[in-house]
């Protein structure tokens, strides 16, 4: 059955290896096709049985345009509103070069395009839009945020049951399922407007942070102000209540900033940014049960 | 053929492989209708790789479908054929996702999926030599006592031969699962395409596979691409393939059947009829059969058409 050649590949690693690279490279098994390249194409004849129907180039080139079109649509789908911008042909263009540079190494197809938005910021195309990179910074979050780890986020009535002697020292932190993205150009518009209509214009190149969080399954994304980033970074590092109402009242500067404090953790929770930790349910628990022993002290 | 049939029972019994019945590969449309409506289906089958992650959605969905349904989990990505290490944290992953959702059994392919740390994603075919069958056969022997159960391994379509291989395609996989004591999830579609992208008969192809270690069936539709079949799951399943289902059920007796669709992919009723056609033909089969002999004490104990 078996047709040896003097120059057959006979270990798997050897095979595998050179399947690889005919696979990735698909402009040289074309070439070869063509005639420009008589040892690439005796190379694959010697590998691949071509004795009856299509022969071995034509048999690894299904091969190789499967590869680049499952990526493509992949990416496609990781990042609608990128695509949407610089135009199907082009980021089809983009797409294969990135592959070039970045072939996947994951088991799961999902993460083919983590190193896309960098590939992105690394290019100077002519017709390449300057805010590309972020766009698609902004899209591979969305992504990332999409399957992040599950928290429970806290509520309102939770935040109620937390003694006010305990607030000043409470410390809060953001659900995993979130993250904050510093941009060069605001281009959160531009994936909404992508997302709602298809329509978009060119955004300004302003500094423009950008936070991504998941609620109920749902990614959401928006710009934050200064006040708020600034606090939401404090909050992640550990700083306690206390110095994130500090840092907003300096940052809000007005005279008396409870009101819009107050409206800023109303905005986390209902938009179950904030997360149900261990601190705060032991806090919680502790009021409750104080609560609990006044009652039945009273009765 | 009766001794077949006990060592299958048998085969089964030890590793606690249950007959599933006739079900769909879980795809991301039907969610909704699935999750809202709770169709009959008798099980789904999902792809491992999509719920290796840390939370959200997909997660959500599958706790919800396993509270209702049996399910298996299929995977694309253990390059069991690579010559590249096992990939250690891919198979842990996969272990904690089987002990949290129960599957009935995991499943993968003969083949392998990248090489030197990178990936193809795609299913690309071994060379049918001595060399590939003890590498690929010591390696499920170890994702086995990894996941510390058997696992099914699937025959992929191809549209490539290697001029090393000194067996056939069949005997090739009937070795490797003797070898590694591991069951065989069989695709249908997958031979009617591969016996006409390589010339051969489909029905030598389904008669030397034993009979004992075949756990599960694929169904499909594939399409025409110039001078090849292509395994695109994104049509019916011809009638070509119904046929050498037919034909497979004769020999293999009820086994769990499993419709792929996986691009054009149609609303959920159709998937439910292409499950109810495979029923159909199943309890035809086995009436044909009962009508000769009676096959009843030799059948697995959970097993019901």
């Amino acid at each position: 059955m078996a047709r040896k050649t003097p120059h057959a590949i006979v270990h798997l690693k050897e095979l595998q290896t050179f399947l690889y690279k005919r696979v990735t490279a698909p402009s040289r098994t074309t070439r070869a096709r063509r005639g420009k390249n008589y040892s690439a194409c005796s190379e694959v004849e010697n590998v691949i049985r071509s004795e009856a129907g299509p022969g071995a180039l034509e048999r690894i080139e299904i091969y190789s345009a499967a590869y680049f079109q499952r990526l493509l649509e992949c990416l496609k789908e990781d990042f609608p509103a990128t695509m949407a911008v610089a135009g199907e042909i082009e980021f089809g263009k983009l797409v294969r070069e990135y592959l070039v540079e970045h072939p996947p190494t994951e088991p799961s197809i999902d993460w083919a395009g983590r190193r896309f938005a960098r590939f992105l910021a690394g290019q100077s195309r002519i017709f390449q839009p300057p805010f590309l990179a972020d766009l698609a910074g902004l899209e591979w979050a969305i992504s990332e945020i999409f399957v992040a780890p599950d928290c429970a986020a806290l509520n309102a009535a939770e935040l109620r049951n937390i003694a006010p002697e305990s607030w000043p020292a409470l410390l809060l932190r953001m659900v995993p399922a979130s993250v904050i993205l510093e941009c060069e150009w605001r281009i959160a518009g531009v994936r909404r407007a992508i997302e709602n209509s298809g329509q978009w214009s060119d955004p300004a190149r302003e500094p423009a942070t950008v936070i991504i969080w998941r609620r109920a399954g749902q990614v959401y994304f928006r710009e934050l102000e200064a006040a708020e980033n600034e606090a939401l970074k404090v909050m992640s590092n550990g700083a306690t209540f206390d110095r994130l109402c500090e840092i907003l009242a300096e940052r809000l500067g007005d005279e008396n900033p409870v009101e819009a404090i107050n409206c800023i953790f109303a905005g986390w929770i209902a938009d179950g940014l904030l997360a149900r930790t261990p601190a705060v349910d032991a806090v919680a628990d502790g009021a409750q049960s104080k609560n609990r022993r006044a009652r039945k002290e009273r009765s | 053929m009766g001794g077949a049939i006990e060592m299958m029972v048998e085969f089964r019994k030890r590793n606690a492989f249950p007959f599933l019945g006739f079900g769909a590969g879980l795809r991301r449309p039907h969610y909704n209708h699935i999750l809202d409506h709770h169709p009959r289906m008798d099980w789904f089958e999902v792809i491992s790789e999509n719920f290796m992650v840390a939370g959200g959605r997909p997660l959500q969905v599958l706790e919800k479908v396993r509270e209702h349904y049996p399910i298996v989990l299929h995977g694309v990505s253990l390059s069991i054929g690579s010559t590249d290490p096992l990939n250690r944290g891919y198979l842990s992953r996969l272990a904690s996702l089987a002990r949290r959702f129960e599957p009935a059994w995991i499943s993968d392919h003969l083949c392998w999926t990248g090489v030197g740390g990178r990936n193809l994603h795609d299913l690309m075919p071994l060379p049918y030599t001595e060399e590939a069958l003890r590498h690929v056969a010591k390696r499920i022997r170890t994702v086995q006592e990894i996941l510390e159960r058997p696992i099914l391994i699937e025959n992929v379509s191809s549209y490539m031969e290697f001029t090393d291989s000194t067996l056939s395609e069949w005997e090739f996989l009937a070795a490797v699962a003797q070898e590694a004591d591991c069951g065989i999830l069989l695709d249908i579609n997958n031979i009617f395409v591969n016996a006409f992208n390589h010339r051969f008969d489909p029905v030598t192809y389904i008669d030397m596979i034993p009979i004992e270690r075949v756990v599960q069936f694929h169904m499909a539709g594939h399409s025409e691409h110039g001078a090849f079949l292509l395994d695109t799951h994104d049509h019916p399943v011809r009638e070509e393939v119904w046929s050498l289902y037919d034909y497979a059920l004769r020999r293999f007796g009820p086994v769990s059947t499993l419709v792929e669709w996986d691009d054009n992919i149609p609303g959920f009723a159709t998937l439910a009829a292409t499950a109810e056609e495979a029923r159909r033909r199943a309890q035809a089969a086995d009436g044909a059969k009962d009508s000769t002999r009676d096959r009843a004490s030799q059948r697995t104990p959970d097993v019901s058409l």
